[in-house]
């Protein structure tokens, strides 16, 4: 080493860039859950022990704290899709439209598995969703790539798209004759996944999800592919200059992204529900959002993330039964106000400024 | 000696973001002098005008006007008490005419409407006494050329009665004889008691045209000179602090068996009807670096993103040692030798989100040891990362730093490390010192002149006069979208005859310019 060695060691400091991020997303849920706390306040006799309750609950017992599991899965799909578009510039919310549709077209398969191979089926089914899920995705992919289309308003107009039509093929395909509302026939024994802890209903869909946040981390920082998306999504000019073809990569992302939550989408089914049923969107647009932003569109980060939502998710719905108050309506607070404060780029900025200019000033 | 009309004590400015842009700044400015303000870009002189002209505020530190303790509230209050300032972007409506935009924010008012008779009356005045009588006070602002919008800008101040009036690198859009027309009236207001407070980094005008001159480095002072005591040398020194090896073509040796390595070929470019370029037809040998000299604007741009495959191809060829590169796509071109070190280094050159490693390879991360079929070898990329670091003395702390954090210099140094790791046939270095400090200018002018001699064939475009004809071999003078001069040899070569050439004053016959081929 020359005379880079002797540039001075840097001093730890919080308003260094990853130490400041940490903070200001520890901020974020501090100032969301002291919100949620005075709601609690309003609505509740003994608030602060349905604040302890809420914070505590899923450690009550292992059955309530497989339910954090369970409710994570399809978090961190919708997380994964998400990130994924986000770190190539793409503000693509499609991805709840496309796990209603590819949802749907998996039904065929796990209603009339292929060949009654447990295994096997499952891995068919789970494919056709993802199948599903990509080539339907590469609609605004190619749109974007093509014609520079907005992705943001297409995916929404898409997901309500995606939702009439998926509704339409339940109904006229899947719907079992002389039953009404929105149901398929029930899927076949074989195909539900297998539940990997006994007295709970946490199934191998776990493990699958975990698989694929290391392949999705694999992927971003160890592949080409993710040089390229890491390239063009921070400048996508800078790609280009650099030989870089947008075209594909964009085709390539979307299909990757939307083949990911056509995954989580049967998994999600095939894991937790006796046939399809879902009669409104799952609303896995935003909290997919919501999970990339809190994990800085870092795949293990937004783990994490899916992890504490779910956790606070799964501690309101568990509560709702014995409380009059709690309402797992309360965790959409937290969540709001968390959307808001990590997407608000001036959200502490100027307390970093101040604090800034006093060390720098000292110098 | 009499009141400073302007003083500055002890000015300090830390931006939010923590840059120091200026340190216990001392100044005192006499009334009827031309003070320069001298210092490499990024030294901090634009934001000391901007504090005295009240655009930004100082975070501590006092300024003293005519005596007095100020603190001007905007750059309206600092108007009004007789400072003006001319920006080096200028600040004019195209659809205005001369005397509407000299007036504006000041006009003469009939009643509740705009007086525009009196407005031209009074602008007609206010040109005639500072004797800027070529200036037609009825023409739109859209058809006037650069010098005349600085004129109007110029006198947009002396309306305002400013009595000290700051031009921030006047003379960076200006030809040598338009330079030289500046200076004339510059003095003519010093004979007038104006206070001209002249900031540039040329140093061979700021000899030519101060009384005094200030040196400001990495936002500090160094000390204010009488411009009679001072030498180039000296002065030199103090801005980069250090000495300086200017002397490039001591560096140069001759490249044996030279082939031609970029041909172009009739290329012509038309935007929406438009004509950018017509004919350009040149070629670059092996171990040559060719200049294009020209006033921005007149297609060198276009003629290098087109090059580059930047913007689609229209027509005509370009050739790199024999191989049609014109239409393929911009990973083929760069397959094929080329490299380019781009105008625009924070929009094109890099991603200043991601690390210096990851930003240097970004040109051959495909190919190994970099990278596999699928995967990158994030090892190899941090060594060559680093390797190149250390080659081209970026300042930072690891390879692993965002090149957010990285100085102009160090930036461009990143770039040109890239461009140069492919060992490229051909390189395009378009503006490549500009805006960077001169410490890093003169080690990349070191880098093209060492690619040249290792065999490269290197087109410079740089609208720095001085760096063009002190790097390049050859040199073509750009005009209007056409090559209007070619020069063999830039032996006794002088700035005004280029600068001829480059106002379409005068065009060489077309058999000489078709010497720039050497088919």
């Amino acid at each position: 080493m020359s005379e880079n060695a002797a540039v001075k060691q840097k001093k730890f400091s919080w308003t260094d860039e990853v130490p400041f991020e940490i903070l200001r997303l520890f901020t974020a849920i501090v100032v969301a859950l002291l919100i949620s706390f005075l709601v609690l306040c309003f609505v509740s006799d003994n608030p602060v022990n349905d604040f302890v309750s809420l914070l505590t609950y899923p450690f009550k017992s292992p059955f309530y704290f497989s339910y954090v599991l369970v409710k994570m899965i399809p978090l961190v799909f919708a997380g994964l899709a998400t990130l994924l578009y986000f770190r190539a510039s793409l503000f693509n919310l499609g991805t709840e439209g496309v796990f209603y549709i590819s949802g749907v077209f998996m039904t065929f398969f796990a209603v009339n598995p292929l060949t009654g191979i447990g295994i096997i089926d499952q891995i068919i089914c789970i494919a056709v969703a993802a199948l599903a899920g990509g080539l339907i995705s590469l609609l605004p992919g190619f749109l974007k790539a093509k014609w520079n289309a907005d992705v943001m308003v297409i995916s929404l107009m898409m997901n309500n798209i995606l939702f009439g039509v998926g509704l339409w093929i339940v109904r006229t395909f899947l719907q079992p004759a002389g039953v009404s509302g929105n149901s398929s026939e029930y899927f076949a024994d074989s195909v539900r996944l297998t539940r990997i802890w006994t007295g709970t209903q946490v199934t191998t869909g776990i493990i699958i999800a975990l698989v694929m946040v290391a392949l999705v981390w694999v992927l971003l920082y160890k592949t080409k592919l993710g040089y390229q998306l890491r390239m063009t999504g921070s400048n996508a000019r800078f790609a280009a200059y650099s030989g870089m073809s947008a075209f594909g990569l964009m085709l390539l992302i979307h299909f990757i992204s939307g083949a990911i939550a056509g995954m989580g989408s049967a998994v999600e089914l095939l894991g937790n529900y006796q046939r399809f049923s879902w009669s409104t969107l799952p609303g896995l647009g935003f909290t997919g959002a919501l999970m990339a932003m809190m994990g800085k569109n870092n795949p293990i980060g937004a783990t994490i993330a899916a992890f504490g939502i779910s956790y606070l998710r799964a501690s309101a719905q568990l509560l709702a039964n014995t409380s009059p108050v709690i309402d797992v309506k309360m965790i959409s607070i937290v969540e709001v106000i968390l959307t808001l404060l990590i997407s608000s780029q001036y959200f502490l900025r100027s307390w970093r400024n101040k604090q800034m200019i006093k060390e720098k000033g000292g110098e | 000696m009499s009141e400073p009309i302007l003083k500055l004590e002890k000015i300090t400015k830390i931006y939010p973001n923590g840059v120091v842009a200026n340190k216990d700044i001392d100044i005192e400015f006499e009334k009827g002098e031309i003070h320069a303000i001298c210092g490499e870009n990024g030294a901090g002189k634009s934001t000391l005008m901007k504090i005295i002209f009240a655009i930004e505020n100082a975070t501590s530190g006092q300024i003293y006007y005519k005596g007095q303790p100020v603190h001007f509230s905007g750059s309206m209050e600092a108007i009004s008490n007789g400072i003006g300032m001319v920006h080096q972007h200028f600040m004019l409506i195209p659809s205005f005419t001369v005397a509407q935009s000299i007036i504006l924010g000041d006009e003469p008012k009939k009643g509740m409407f705009l007086d525009n008779a009196t407005a031209i009356e009074k602008t007609r005045e206010l040109a005639h006494k500072y004797n800027f009588d070529d200036i037609d006070v009825t023409a739109k602002i859209a058809n006037l050329t650069v010098s005349e919008k600085q004129k109007v800008e110029i006198l947009k101040t002396l309306y305002r009665d400013a009595e000290v009036i700051i031009l921030d690198e006047p003379t960076a859009v200006l030809t040598p004889q338009e330079t030289d027309e500046l200076f004339n009236q510059l003095r003519q207001f010093k004979q007038m008691g104006h206070t001209i407070v002249f900031i540039s980094h040329k140093l061979n005008e700021v000899m030519d045209i101060s009384d005094r001159i200030t040196v400001i480095r990495n936002g500090h002072t160094y000390g204010t000179y009488q411009t009679a005591d001072v030498t180039m040398e000296q002065l030199t020194e103090l801005i980069i602090g250090r000495k300086l090896d200017t002397d490039f073509d001591a560096l140069k040796h001759p490249v044996e068996n030279a082939k031609v390595l970029l041909d172009v070929k009739n290329l012509s470019y038309k935007d929406g009807g438009v004509t950018k370029l017509e004919d350009i037809t040149f070629s670059i040998k092996a171990g040559e670096i060719l200049g294009v000299a020209g006033v921005q604007g007149n297609g060198q741009e276009e003629m290098v993103r087109d090059i580059t495959g930047l913007i689609p191809h229209q027509s005509g060829t370009v050739k790199i040692d024999g191989t049609d590169i014109s239409s393929m796509t911009i990973k083929k071109k760069r397959d094929s030798g080329l490299s380019y070190i781009p105008e625009d280094r924070m929009e094109d050159g890099c991603t200043v989100k991601e690390s210096i490693a990851d930003n240097i390879v970004s040109t051959f991360y495909q190919k190994p040891p970099l990278s596999g079929k699928f995967f990158i070898h994030n090892r190899e990329i941090l060594k060559k990362g680093r390797e190149l670091v250390e080659r081209f003395s970026v300042k930072a702390t690891s390879e692993k730093d965002k090149v957010g954090s990285l100085s102009g210099g160090n930036i461009q140094k990143v770039v040109v490390a890239r461009e140069w790791a492919t060992d490229p046939k051909v390189m395009v270095a378009e503006q490549p010192t500009r805006g960077i400090d001169i410490g890093s200018a003169s080690y990349i002018h070191e880098q093209l002149i060492d690619m040249r001699n290792n065999g490269a064939a290197i087109l410079l475009v740089s609208a720095d006069l001085n760096e063009v004809m002190s790097l390049s071999d050859r040199l073509i003078v750009m005009y209007e979208g056409r090559i209007v001069a070619y020069f063999p040899s830039l032996k006794g070569v002088s700035e005004s005859e280029l600068g001829l050439y480059m106002l379409g004053v005068q065009k060489m016959d077309p058999s000489v310019i078709k010497e720039a081929s050497y088919e």
